[in-house]
């Protein structure tokens, strides 16, 4: 593949003056070539990068922390990283997965500083106590799912928690755990089937029910 | 049925459980937060531009001064000498 046009091209995006609306338009790529350009400088780029990936880089951390408190901060640190380190980005992954690593540090570095596992399980249990919502049989029955799908999460060990949370709730594939978690495809894929029986059994345990109790049944899906 | 038929029908429930309990929608950004952000960002940007000051502007002017005071600028013309 010649790289050489796409890489021209990103300059060429880099120089341009944007408004915000523009800025809003382009790709996540195109917008770190302009945040290189601009910070420390000039902070409308890297303001639109935080706000279109806030959302997501807080609920990770929730996933793996528990805490809204912990998770407030490591996603701060995590954004503020970007902030300092985008000009070592050189682009060989997508943005994403390069953001995810930050937070996967982060991530690790504050659940070795959290002493306490029952205060993650505390915050795990009023979060999902202030989740629950006033409304429908079927909202009190996702809320159920969600409850035990965290409680379950909780019972796994750290790095198995994490790969069953980048696998089915951020949705990435095993190449894009590897790179993010550091280790090689082969080992994630070893990592992610044991971690795989882990969690059925830990939600089994948890629902006092299998999985495929739990779940709405397609014809296809039963051979 | 095979371990691997029973490994891909674990996925595929775990997947059905997770996409059920709503665990993958798009989590929405939280102004409050990104303003925080925003906020720190500022505080970065200025410490930046200041330690850039410091450690590349003041020295540079210190140095003028001190080849100015030094009689160091030349001039041809010797009105301009100092």
């Amino acid at each position: 593949m010649n790289i050489q046009p796409v890489t021209e091209q990103l300059r060429i995006v880099s120089r341009r003056q944007y408004d915000g609306e523009d800025l809003e338009q382009l790709s996540d790529e195109e917008l770190v070539e302009v945040c290189k350009e601009q910070l420390p400088h000039e902070l409308q780029a890297y303001r639109v990068l935080v706000q279109r990936h806030e959302g997501l880089v807080y609920s990770l951390c929730m996933k793996f922390l528990g805490s809204p408190e912990d998770a407030e901060e490591v996603a701060q640190d995590s954004l503020l990283q970007v902030f300092h380190k985008i000009h070592q980005f050189e682009g060989r992954s997508a943005f994403k997965t390069w953001l995810y690593k930050i937070v996967h540090n982060f991530c690790r570095n504050r659940i070795s500083k959290i002493i306490r596992k029952r205060e993650v399980q505390e915050a795990y249990e009023e979060q999902a106590k202030e989740e629950l919502p006033n409304g429908t049989f079927d909202d009190a029955r996702t809320a159920e799912k969600k409850a035990h799908i965290y409680e379950a999460l909780d019972k796994l060990k750290p790095k198995e928690k994490e790969i069953i949370v980048y696998k089915y709730i951020s949705g990435m594939t095993l190449q894009e755990i590897s790179d993010v978690t550091g280790i090689g495809v082969s080992a994630a894929k070893m990592r992610y089937y044991r971690a795989l029986e882990s969690f059925k059994e830990a939600y089994e345990r948890t629902a006092q029910a299998p999985i495929s109790a739990a779940v709405s049944k397609p014809q296809n899906l039963e051979s | 049925m095979n371990s691997l038929d029973t490994l891909s029908m674990d996925e595929r429930h775990i997947q059905l459980l997770f996409d059920e309990a709503g665990l993958q929608a798009l989590p929405e950004p939280n102004q409050r937060r990104v303003e925080q952000v925003m906020e720190r960002a500022m505080h970065e940007k200025v410490i930046k531009e200041l330690s850039s000051f410091m450690f590349q502007g003041f020295p540079a002017v210190v140095d003028s001064l001190l080849s100015v005071a030094s009689g160091e600028v030349k001039h041809p013309n010797n009105d301009y000498k100092a």
